[in-house]
């Protein structure tokens, strides 16, 4: 019976004698989420994300031109069918249990990946074997020519193929792993580990850099400080104002209201991050009743409008937002005004025929309000009278973030435990892909929550996935485009470019659509 | 667990209970007193900004994004919010979330809490089960266990009076049945028994009657800080839904803006502050008149 | 002595016992099921299930009770939803800020609060007691965060005198710790302050009524010594007394405070564990601290017993 006390007391010492070497050099930095867990392939969480590069490291990775470039891997041999991949890994990496990282290592990590995330869930469809040579080599063989075998193995956003031991990797991916070892330049210490408050890592002394200079998730990962702590601070005047007091680094978004904290600051500035533009997007269920209809889902898109959401969102700064209703972003490779037409303009009148005609019967829009998050909040208390206006009857039922990450799951009628619509947000690099853009897939029951339905979208994407010359790329994303919009698989409600806040006595900040906190140093 | 020093002084007060109903002549003799009137006074204030607030004011919900943390103007005298909503609307219809939660607090605690109190006075065994129940009950901090309740059911307004109500029980329990207990001693309450009359006429007239001076003091306490809780709550984000309007959101949205629109959230804690100073002052009020030796705020 | 002992700890026995009976209900009356909330986005249905049995999810309630009692009687109140440790661990790791952030409080409080309930009492209905208590009332009418954040605002943010938020171990020093924790105290103190000063007043001014007081008064002894020697000496056991049951007030107002100083304590555990629904973690900080004060109020109750033999009878 003791055994758990004495645990618990000797932890409770081990806690307040740590944390002593204050002479260090240390990074703060806060997030827009606590880390819960540390293992990226277990969520698709962006904070769990970010935090996960600066312990893991991946075979490949982006550059700052979008091009993938080796990292863990020496290199990759492509035989000339194009089906045969083998991948060496470069000498000198260990995990921080002191560990080698073997070619076993990166198999086990990337099956683990596969069979979760979307990318590499196609890879797998398309995968005869992958196996161990040796010790450094393995080989992946395809039963069909894919070209983005190495796209998938260095995607850069959730889920992250990162390399774990082969024992942790062969745990189920939906079971995070407790006590995460990487081989990045950080090395997590899981003593000092406080969730909901503090996450420390310490710089990695064995971890051997590449020699080419850092270029986004690519080149040199050089650790320049002993000690990084993650710390969770909810509220966001509160981190702000503890960056301006030098309590804390770096903060990975200041909301566009709050950028006045910054004015006449010495101490701390705000960056506009430029690449980790974000978009708003209002996601509808096309299972349950009255959304089940198109003609009803078309009245809610003439419902709506984006002005009044980014302006609940983002005030008066302007400049850090653009309403825009293209699938893969504004300005983008793919970006067209195909079809926005509908979803830009706000028709309540046009609505409410539209209602008729579909023969509503007055069913009610269950709004699953989120009280937990402000800008969510904001978007619910705008979205209401809007509905209310077009004709729709509405039902309002406050509510958290939690419950409705766990409620979209469900397929469930609303009186059930599932839900109508709601909102959230996905970054610039996963939606301006066609290829990872969950709304364009059309997968029905295998689609992301939402369920939209098109064979035609299906068609579309395997056959993009195969497409070689861009301008026929150009042509499928546009049609997806329009496809999208007809079917309203979500309301887009404009994109964003958020601030990153940054305390003046740091240089080496790589801006990029993820943060990354190596190559970063303080000046004095 | 000790006696509280409610319960100590009741038990003395109990003691010198006179057989004509005293907390009509005590209320009537605080309805006299300056203190008492303005505090009532000022309640009524706010019971008609409640009522009144649709003339008084605009629509407390009428968002207009393009129109936000705008500086106090003619047509909207307190400025607006991060959400363009009039602060002045919002703030005036908010009494009625502060005064609904006062009252509806002030009744689900006193009724059970009378009703279960009386029982576990003239009932010897059950009395003592209720009263074990009641022991764990305060052993859980209020705020603690409101928080678990309003976060854990359904929300909205009646789980958060729920949620309010539950940890305020049993301190209402504690308080009738000492004063239950001490009025049995006396002689004319055995005398009573004495010539046949029965349990229910006997807690009707005499035993009740003692009972309400004590219990009009504690659930004036009791929405005192049921007020202050619901705001607690709010700032948690377990509190009030979202489309009511109320002091305690209000001022959880206002903080992100407090050092720059410190008045966002000044408006509705003065209002709040102030609501709650003059309900507990009327306690205290109605404690001196209804009992001499004052029946001390119980924690 | 040792009888009386025995006795009241015995009596707590029962006490403990429906509270846990109370918390363990409080998960099974809420809606919604543990093991999905558990088993995440990509779980199959077999994956729940697997989850439902091994937390016994599939066993009648009063055999979830039990196996949740025995486990609990072993410090072993689970593993928490949100981060998978186990909430022991997750409690431990709180404590010292928490009871640092108390202890400060209360010492702040017992410095403010008895001189100025005392000197009220003694000048009874003069405009100091007058202003003395119409402060006291303020205190509990103004929500705790708009004190705490008034607080940071002139304090931390306009003239830098303390940390905006934070806390700061002891093994780094305990001056760095009592600056970060002061300004949280003050709040939470003028708070706590309010209630303890308006119980003192009332147990001086009945102390100033006693016989033996009168009698002091009638040899001719100084007010300053009839206060200080005789009446606060009467006065000691009431307030302490309401220290220990004020702890449960403190609670609620350590809960908001740590929200509002971003102070890893167990406040900010149960805050947390609350938006997540984590109700193992739920059930072992309810616990915990209900267990705790229980714990206080004994040990208040026997250190009485030991002063004055007279409460054993």
């Amino acid at each position: 019976m003791p055994r758990n006390l004495i645990r618990a007391l000797g932890l409770a010492v081990l806690v307040a004698t740590a944390s002593t070497a204050s002479a260090e050099e240390t990074l703060r930095l806060r997030m827009n989420g606590d880390v819960n867990v540390l293992d990226p392939i277990s969520t698709t969480n962006f904070t769990i994300r970010n935090a996960s590069y600066l312990m893991f490291d991946t075979l490949f990775a982006m550059d700052e031109t979008y091009k993938v470039q080796p990292q863990m891997a020496e290199g990759a041999e492509v035989s000339d069918d194009g089906l045969v991949y083998t991948i060496t890994l470069r000498d000198g990496l260990k995990f921080h249990d002191g560990s080698e990282v073997t070619a076993e290592d990166a198999v086990v990590s990337i099956k683990r990946w596969g069979a979760v995330d979307g990318l590499g869930k196609i890879l797998f469809s398309k995968t005869k074997s992958i196996e161990a040579r040796d010790d450094k080599t393995f080989v992946i063989t395809l039963s069909e020519p894919w070209g983005l075998v190495l796209d998938a193995l260095g995607k850069i956003s959730s889920n992250v193929p990162v390399i774990m031991p082969a024992e942790q990797a062969a745990q189920p991916a939906s079971e995070a792993v407790n006590n995460p070892i990487g081989s990045g330049p950080y090395k997590l210490l899981p003593d000092e580990w406080v969730p909901g408050s503090v996450v420390v890592l310490e710089k990695f002394e064995d971890y051997v850099p590449r020699d080419e200079p850092a270029s986004l998730a690519a080149g040199g990962k050089v650790a320049h400080f002993d000690r990084v702590e993650i710390q969770y601070i909810p509220d966001t005047a509160t981190a702000i104002n503890a960056l301006i007091a030098g309590e804390i680094d770096w903060i990975e978004e200041v909301p566009a209201d709050m950028l006045m904290f910054f004015d006449g600051v010495e101490t701390a500035k705000t960056v506009a991050a430029k690449q980790s533009g974000n978009s708003a997007q209002l996601v509808v269920n096309h299972l349950n009743p009255p959304f089940d209809n198109p003609k009803i889902r078309h009245a809610l898109q003439l419902a709506v409008e984006q002005t009044p959401f980014m302006q609940a969102a983002f005030g008066d700064a302007t400049d850090t937002y653009l309403e825009c209703a293209a699938v893969f972003f504004c300005d983008t490779t793919y970006a067209t005004d195909v079809n926005t037409d509908r979803v830009l303009k706000r028709e309540p009148e046009a609505a409410k025929k539209l209602l008729e005609e579909a023969g509503y019967d007055g069913t009610p829009v269950t709004i699953l309000h989120v009280t937990d998050i402000a800008s969510q909040d904001n978007f619910y208390s705008v979205l209401e009278p809007m509905l209310k206006d077009a004709g729709f009857n509405v039902d309002v039922q406050p509510t958290d973030w939690a419950t409705v990450a766990t409620r979209r799951a469900s397929k469930e009628s609303v009186e059930n435990g599932g839900w109508n619509v709601f909102f959230t947000g996905w970054g610039f690099v996963d939606q301006s892909n066609p290829m990872t853009n969950v709304y364009v897939s059309g997968d029905c029951d295998n689609a992301w929550f939402g369920w939209a339905c098109s064979e035609r979208l299906q068609e579309l994407r395997k056959q993009f996935a195969v497409a070689t010359s861009d301008e026929e790329k150009k042509k499928l994303a546009t049609e997806m485009q329009e496809i999208t919009h007809d079917l309203v698989s979500y309301v887009p409600l404009g994109q964003a470019f958020p601030s990153v806040g940054i305390a003046t006595d740091l240089k080496g900040y790589i801006d990029g659509p993820v943060p990354f906190f190596w190559n970063l140093e303080r000046v004095n | 667990m000790a006696l509280t020093e409610t319960e100590t002084k009741i038990q003395a007060h109990g003691t010198r209970s006179r057989r004509r109903n005293p907390t009509l002549e005590s209320l009537a003799q605080a309805a006299r007193e300056p203190w008492t009137i303005i505090c009532v006074l000022i309640l009524l204030g706010f019971l008609a900004m409640a009522v009144l607030s649709p003339m008084l004011a605009g629509d407390p919900l009428a968002i207009n994004p393009a129109y936000r943390l705008k500086p106090p103007s003619l047509e909207m005298i307190w400025g607006t919010d991060h959400l363009g909503r009039d602060v002045f609307a919002r703030a005036m219809n908010g009494a009625r979330m502060s005064l609904t939660v006062g009252v509806a607090v002030a009744l689900l605690s006193a009724i059970p809490g009378v009703a279960i109190g009386i029982f576990a006075a003239m009932n010897r065994t059950g009395g003592a089960l209720v009263m074990r129940v009641i022991d764990a009950m305060m052993a859980i901090p209020a705020v603690l266990l409101a928080i678990a309740l309003a976060a854990l059911l359904q929300p909205g307004l009646l789980t958060l009076i729920i949620a309010i109500s539950i940890p305020e029980i049993p301190r209402m329990v504690r308080l009738v049945r000492s004063v239950v207990l001490s009025v049995r001693e006396q002689p004319y309450v055995d005398a009573a028994v004495s010539v046949g009359t029965g349990g229910f006429a006997l807690v009707r007239r005499h035993i009740l009657p003692n009972t309400i001076a004590p219990v009009i003091v504690q659930a004036t306490y009791a929405a005192a800080s049921a007020i202050i809780a619901s705001a607690v709550l709010s700032f948690l984000g377990v509190g009030t839904p979202p489309d009511v309007p109320s002091w305690g959101g209000m001022m959880a949205d206002a903080r992100k803006f407090f050092q720059f629109y410190p008045m966002l959230m000044v408006y509705p804690g003065a209002l709040l502050s102030l609501l709650v100073l003059v309900t507990n002052v009327l306690g205290d009020r109605l404690s001196d008149a209804l009992d001499p030796r004052k029946i001390a705020r119980s924690i | 002595m040792l009888r009386y002992a025995a006795g009241r700890v015995l009596a707590g026995i029962p006490t403990l016992l429906l509270v846990s009976i109370f918390i363990f209900s409080l998960a099974h009356v809420t809606p919604g099921d543990p093991a999905v909330l558990l088993a995440g986005d990509n779980a199959t249905p077999a994956q729940v299930e697997e989850i439902r049995s091994r937390l016994h999810l599939d066993l009648p309630l009063w055999q979830q009770f039990g196996i949740w009692l025995g486990d609990a009687l072993q410090f072993d109140l689970g593993n928490s939803i949100y981060s998978g440790k186990p909430v022991t661990e997750l409690i431990a790791q709180r404590i010292e800020p928490t009871l640092v952030l108390s202890l400060v409080t209360l010492v702040l409080t017992v410095l403010i609060a008895v001189p100025l309930g005392a000197i009220s009492a003694w000048k009874a209905n003069s405009i100091v007691d007058r202003i003395s208590m119409g402060v006291a009332v303020a205190g509990f009418s103004i929500p705790v965060f708009v004190i705490a954040y008034l607080l940071v605002y002139f304090f931390a943010v306009k003239m830098r005198l303390f940390p905006v938020q934070g806390y700061k171990w002891l093994a780094d020093g305990w001056l760095t710790t009592l600056n970060s924790v002061t300004l949280p105290s003050i709040a939470l103190a003028f708070v706590f302050s309010a209630l303890i000063a308006r119980v003192t007043r009332a147990s001086v001014l009945d102390a100033l009524g006693e016989n033996y007081i009168r009698t002091a008064r009638a040899k001719g002894l100084g007010p300053s010594r009839i206060l200080f020697i005789h009446a606060l000496k009467s006065v000691g056991v009431p307030v302490v007394t309401v220290i220990g049951i004020g702890l449960a007030t403190l609670v609620g107002g350590v809960v908001v405070t740590e929200s509002v100083f971003n102070i890893p304590g167990i406040g900010r555990l149960t805050v947390d564990a609350v938006t997540r629904r984590d109700y193992p973690v739920i059930q072992g900080v309810i616990l915990f601290f209900s267990a705790s004060l229980i714990l206080i109020n004994l040990l208040v109750d026997l250190s009485y017993a030991f002063i004055d033999p007279r409460i054993r009878e």
